[in-house]
């Protein structure tokens, strides 16, 4: 790797201009032109009340709690879950947020997703679908996580691979996703994604990210005896098709499938890269509906099951505002013009 | 004057909160390497690079090639914390793993470095290629002895309370272990000095300590590194680090200065380069061995030439490039005004 010489600005929050080697022309950038200045606030940690206390005692102790010999997992909308370790250690992964420009994929959020207390953050890829880890109030974050990490009562594996380019889906081809996502970070069949594989309570978790369907072999000879897959399933094929979902799950032996990335009303923005949920996936095969944003699980009671999708449909673990558009009957009067000047 | 040819290039502004390696040119290419094949450079010589970059932002690279920038710096988004610290920021660098020990602005400034995977506060192990990172979970320092200052008056510099219990995120610390090249380097980022004894036996002895020492103490003072150093981590080499570096550190930020008087109380090597490279055999005879960059730092800094007398070769302004009434493309032809 070559060392810059150049001396960087000094100014507080200055604006930094991506530099690459090939810059591209717009055509090449598909309309995007050059690459933004950016305003970096960078990481907000520093904001965050909480402290480390839960982290040491897991570090001194291997846990929280005793062990209730349960996983449980909670959906908080996209890509986001929360895994909870039968020692208490909480794992969320793939917060998200609307995007920092909204001239890059527009906004696809009628919300935000609250600030949610987790003790692992783990990011699997840099799109704001899945990398907003300032909305967490996090004992400690990984992004982009490859390799072997152990802490406390689990074990996760970052399969550091790339993320999906073609779906074939009929909706979403390589154009319209470049359309929905021009970021212009890298070429368009080389974005990242860490495929992250989560081992506690006896249980094999796999969650996909917004990984290719064809990674190389030696990521699948990692994927193998799976127990739950979270995969980013939709009817409408907007990163898996739901046959990529069937083809992917078992390849992996999975005996639950797990669909996120999928359009829930009051979150996402119709049209925004997405228009249907993932209930024809669900209801077409072998399933279960989950009433509530939360399911507990262990080994004995997923061994029977073989592809079984579970399917949280429209229940997060959070309330979604919803603001209710109606015609009202009685047309209310202005309000008195108050003299607030007075008061001064 | 053609006014659409500037020479700045068009471009827009995009404020960035949290992640930006999208926005970074960065790919996972050299870890997906690390990963499948465990080294990302085929000739290795089996040496341990240490490179400074001020304060105390180090880049460990590992024999087989492996990047890891610990600490990088900013200023804090926010003035209220500590106001101006650097008058510069954090340089263009590469690497493939940065690291942060805590939530400070003089070590979180992940988004400055492009690398494709960031481990912010760690505990636990990671490993990847040939590397083990391994984060220890405990406390920023809230009463660093230094006789400049103490945990009272830094409560009241932030208007928060720093030490636990109760403290926020900002005042806890993970220490960085990393062991490659047979080696254990520990980077401490701003620990308290008083860490559990339990952490310390489980740390162990060490072969090089990135320490947090200087000369003013502003988090580990001479005193209570040597204490830890004899007592706990034995390390053979030592590095200085949290002190000022002429041309990035703001001179009145916090009343830090160099580290020189600690390394010359001690066997001592000052390193002319910004980076040191060693094998665990080239340093096996060295006990508490202090090795100071001082201000070699692993990039160029620019030193704005302000000491008397004034030396730096000022053109006249007669002689100085450009058009100086560069508006007059608008004068109208043949009157005054238009």
């Amino acid at each position: 790797m070559e060392k810059s010489k150049r001396q960087p600005s000094p100014v507080i929050g200055s604006t930094k201009r991506v530099t690459r080697e090939h810059m591209r022309t717009d055509e090449e950038n598909h309309g995007i032109g050059v690459m933004p200045r950016l305003v970096q606030v960078g990481d907000v940690a520093y904001a965050q009340n909480k402290n480390n206390d839960r982290i040491i005692a897991a570090h001194y102790y291997g846990g929280v709690r005793e062990s209730i010999d349960e996983v449980t997992i909670s959906y908080y909308g996209m890509s986001a879950v929360k895994i909870t370790t039968p020692k208490g250690l909480e794992i969320f992964i793939d917060p998200w947020k609307n995007p920092c420009d909204p001239s890059w994929g527009g906004i696809w959020y009628k919300m935000r997703m609250p600030m949610t207390h987790c003790d692992i953050g783990l990011v699997t890829h840099s799109h704001f679908d899945h990398n907003a880890y300032e909305m967490l109030d996090a004992g400690l974050t990984l992004k982009n996580f490859g390799g072997v990490y152990n802490f406390a009562d689990f074990k996760i594996t970052g399969i550091l691979d790339k993320h999906i380019v073609e779906t074939q889906s009929p909706i979403y081809t390589k154009d319209v996703i470049r359309k929905l996502y021009p970021f212009p970070n890298t070429d368009y069949e080389d974005w990242d994604n860490s495929i992250l594989l989560i081992e506690t309570g006896g249980l094999k978790i796999v969650h996909w990210g917004d990984n290719r369907q064809n990674p190389p072999q030696d990521v699948w000879d990692r994927l193998q005896d799976i127990d739950i897959a979270i995969l980013p399933v939709s009817d409408d094929g907007r990163v898996l098709t739901p046959e990529w979902a069937d083809k992917i799950s078992k390849k992996m032996g999975a005996k639950v499938v797990i669909p996120t990335h999928y359009f829930i009303d009051g979150i996402n923005i119709d049209g925004a890269g997405w228009d249907k949920s993932a209930i024809d996936y669900a209801s077409s095969r072998q399933h279960t509906m989950i009433d509530g944003d939360t399911i507990t699980v262990t080994p004995d009671s997923l061994k029977d099951y073989k592809n079984h999708i579970l399917y949280f449909g429209n229940n997060v673990a959070f309330e979604i505002d919803k603001i209710e558009m109606r015609e009202q009957s009685n047309i209310p009067e202005l309000p008195e013009v108050k003299a607030v000047w007075e008061n001064v | 004057m053609d006014m659409t040819k500037l020479p700045n290039p068009k471009t827009w502004l995009v404020p960035v909160i949290g992640d930006n390696s999208f926005y970074q040119g960065v790919k996972n290419d050299r870890l997906i390497k690390a990963q499948k094949e465990g080294k990302i450079k085929d000739d290795s010589d089996g040496k341990v690079t240490i490179s400074f970059y001020g304060m105390i932002a180090y880049k460990v690279t590992t024999p087989a090639g492996l990047e890891i920038v610990i600490d990088p710096y900013r200023n804090a988004p926010d003035l209220d914390l500590g106001g101006i610290w650097f008058l510069s920021q954090f340089p263009d660098t590469t690497a493939d793993i940065v690291v942060s020990t805590h939530a400070h602005g003089d070590h979180d400034a992940m988004m400055r470095v492009p690398a494709s995977m960031a481990l912010d506060r760690l505990a636990g192990t990671v490993e990847i290629g040939d590397v083990k990172i391994t984060g220890f979970p405990d406390k920023h320092v809230s009463n660093p002895q230094n006789g400049i200052y103490d945990g009272l008056l830094l409560e009241k510099a932030f208007e928060k309370h720093n030490y636990p219990p109760g403290e926020n995120m900002e005042w806890d610390n993970s220490m960085i272990l990393i062991e490659t090249g047979g080696m254990k380097i520990l980077h401490w980022g701003d620990n308290r000095q008083n860490p559990p004894k339990e952490m310390f036996e489980q740390i162990g002895e060490v072969d090089v300590f990135i320490s947090a020492i200087s000369d003013d103490g502003h988090i580990t003072t001479a005193k209570d590194g040597e204490k830890i150093i004899r007592e706990h981590l034995h390390a053979k080499v030592v590095f200085p680090g949290h002190y000022n570096v002429e041309g990035i550190n703001h001179p009145f930020a916090s009343g830090i200065i160099d580290a020189s008087q600690f390394t010359r109380m001690h066997d001592h090597t000052f390193i002319k380069d910004g980076s040191v490279s060693f094998t665990k055999e080239d340093i096996k005879d060295y006990d508490f061995h202090v090795m100071y960059f001082g201000e070699n730092v692993d990039w160029s800094v620019l030193k704005w030439p302000h000491k008397f007398p004034y030396t730096y070769p000022v053109k006249p302004i007669e002689e100085w490039p450009g058009d100086p009434r560069a508006w007059e493309v608008y004068k109208p032809k043949d009157k005054e005004r238009y």
